[in-house]
């Protein structure tokens, strides 16, 4: 697909693995791709393998990380808070990076539960300049709603179906805490907050949602559900409806990847 | 830990395979994990991790490999053919008997991955050492294993709560898109007339062989019913299948799950 211009090396940092990829004339900023919940740091579909590969045509260098109990990393051995485990082990990559490869700027990117560490991150960590998050937080909004209601309005049948499942108690759906990688939605209150304070270091964001995300019900609705972020130019809101969650189909696979390395290009600078 | 974890890029024909290893500090025998192809790679990737963990806790080293095209290792997956695979299997055996030149070996392999493996070990059958291989689902036949991948993507494609809006694929011309995997189309051909039966009937006289599978995809009665010679029947030990590779998440949680691991642990250990 590209001409080599690049060095991939397998990386370890006590019990995480990771992939680095180094381009020839690698600049001062690098990628840290997260794990999507439980897939490997190839990424779903292998799209992290192939994104890192398309970042070193802007020699960007970029690390594919397995976050602690995914893919080739070991499991924590001290019970920790999930997300602040994330956080230690991502920053402990950083520090790496910074010492060897003179990096001074972070860009984060994860899809799902990695959109949720890249947040998490962010927030604490002062070298990231910005992230993307592919189907991260989403809050509902009144537009969102009437686009939802509308076709069961619409229908009768579908409507006595909602009467029916909301008087049996059937219509909240549970959050699969099972696997330990199922994110919650911080509240509504926190996230606006978390996102001011994000707004004020000037973090470049790049939300993306796919047509698998069914709570997204209109283009902007990210932006509409944090007023804060309404006028803020370094956040990028796109809606890919045809896509899936994981990016299965190779055409919205290449897609997502041009989009994030046209931010990366612009941001980096 | 009592053992270390490394991975390396290993040299294969034109590109570099990617091997995770998990070494013992004294290695009794060594293990080869082939993954399986496509989206079966990202949902027994932890199943193979958990697996290499098991054995290198009781005395194994293990090699966790990734194909060219697949993974972290380099190249494309529209590169693949059945020859790159084979050749991959074989910079796989290389490196470990480079390492480890006398140890008892064991090759585990899954659906598709089984063939390449069977090809390999039929080619080298006189000069390879091989203590024996675990086959879990494989897929001998490849006109029937081309069937289902097909099934398997319009599945996909129909799946309302993966696509909002209907899709179709807008793949190369001379590609088949599976799964946000473009199989090139020589390799298809490749595929459909694959029957890796024969290869099959070849080593397990020879090499001790051990298969698990799903009762509703491939009998292992079939394998067993096809060979009339008792002989080969010693040489094959059913292994009790593992949980379906769709609830990889809720995996270690799963009873079923750990006795699966243990199974396949102390088998190797017993063999020995």
């Amino acid at each position: 697909m590209f001409l080599s211009n690049y060095v991939e090396t397998p990386m370890q940092l006590g019990r995480l693995q990771a992939v680095l990829t180094q381009p020839t004339n690698a600049g001062p900023c690098a990628m840290i791709l997260l794990n999507a919940g439980l897939i490997p740091r190839s990424g779903p579909f292998r799209l992290h393998t192939l994104l890192s590969r398309a970042l070193a045509q802007l020699n960007m260098l970029s690390v594919r990380l397995d976050l602690a109990g995914v893919g080739d990393s070991d499991q924590q051995t001290i019970a920790k808070d999930l997300q602040q485990t994330v956080v230690d082990d991502v920053q402990q990559v950083i520090a790496q990076l910074r010492t060897q490869f003179a990096v001074n700027k972070i860009v984060l990117f994860g899809v799902c539960t990695g959109a949720d560490f890249a947040h998490r991150i962010a927030l604490q960590e002062k070298s990231v300049i910005g992230f993307c998050g592919v189907d991260g937080y989403l809050y509902p909004t009144w537009r969102a709603r009437c686009h939802q209601a509308l076709p069961v309005l619409k229908s009768p049948s579908r409507l006595m179906a909602a009467v029916f499942r909301r008087v049996r108690g059937q219509g909240v759906v549970a959050v699969d805490g099972d696997s330990g990688f199922s994110w919650q939605l911080p509240p509504q209150a926190q996230a606006r907050h978390e996102y001011a304070q994000l707004r004020q270091r000037h973090m470049h964001m790049l939300m993306i949602f796919t047509g698998s995300y069914f709570e997204y019900q209109y283009s902007g609705q990210f932006r509409d559900g944090i007023p804060t972020l309404r006028d803020d130019k370094n956040t990028i809101e796109h809606y890919f409806p045809q896509s899936d969650h994981l990016f299965s189909i190779k055409a919205d696979q290449q897609q997502l990847i041009d989009h994030v390395v046209m931010w990366v290009a612009a941001i980096s600078v | 830990m009592i053992w270390d974890t490394h991975s390396a890029f290993i040299d294969s024909a034109n590109g570099t395979i990617f091997c995770t290893q998990f070494f013992p500090r004294e290695p009794q025998a060594v293990v080869l994990l082939v993954p399986p192809l496509g989206q079966l790679y990202y949902r027994c990737h932890l199943l193979y991790r958990q697996i290499a963990q098991r054995l290198a806790k009781q005395g194994q080293a293990v090699y966790r490999m990734d194909f060219r095209g697949t993974g972290d290792a380099s190249g494309d997956f529209e590169q693949i053919n059945q020859q790159t695979l084979i050749d991959d299997v074989q910079s796989g055996y290389n490196s470990i008997r480079l390492r480890f030149p006398n140890l008892p070996l064991w090759i585990v392999a899954t659906d598709w991955s089984a063939v390449p493996v069977l090809q390999f070990c039929a080619q080298h059958s006189a000069s390879m050492k091989l203590w024996g291989l675990i086959l879990v689902e494989p897929q001998l036949q490849g006109a029937a294993y081309w069937q289902q991948q097909l099934q398997w993507q319009q599945a996909i494609i129909k799946e309302p709560l993966r696509f909002r809006h209907p899709r179709e694929l807008t793949a190369e011309p001379d590609q088949v898109e599976i799964a946000g995997h473009c199989y090139a189309k020589d390799w298809i051909t490749q595929i459909q007339a694959t029957d890796a039966s024969s290869c099959w009937q070849r080593i397990v006289t020879k090499h001790r062989v051990c298969m698990a599978s799903y009762e509703c995809l491939m009998p292992i009665k079939n394998y067993l019913s096809v060979q009339a010679n008792p002989r080969i029947q010693d040489h094959c030990i059913e292994l009790q299948p593992p949980p379906a590779w769709w609830q990889a998440d809720k995996l270690d949680q799963s009873v079923q799950h750990a006795q699966w691991l243990q199974s396949v642990a102390e088998l190797i250990q017993q063999l020995r």
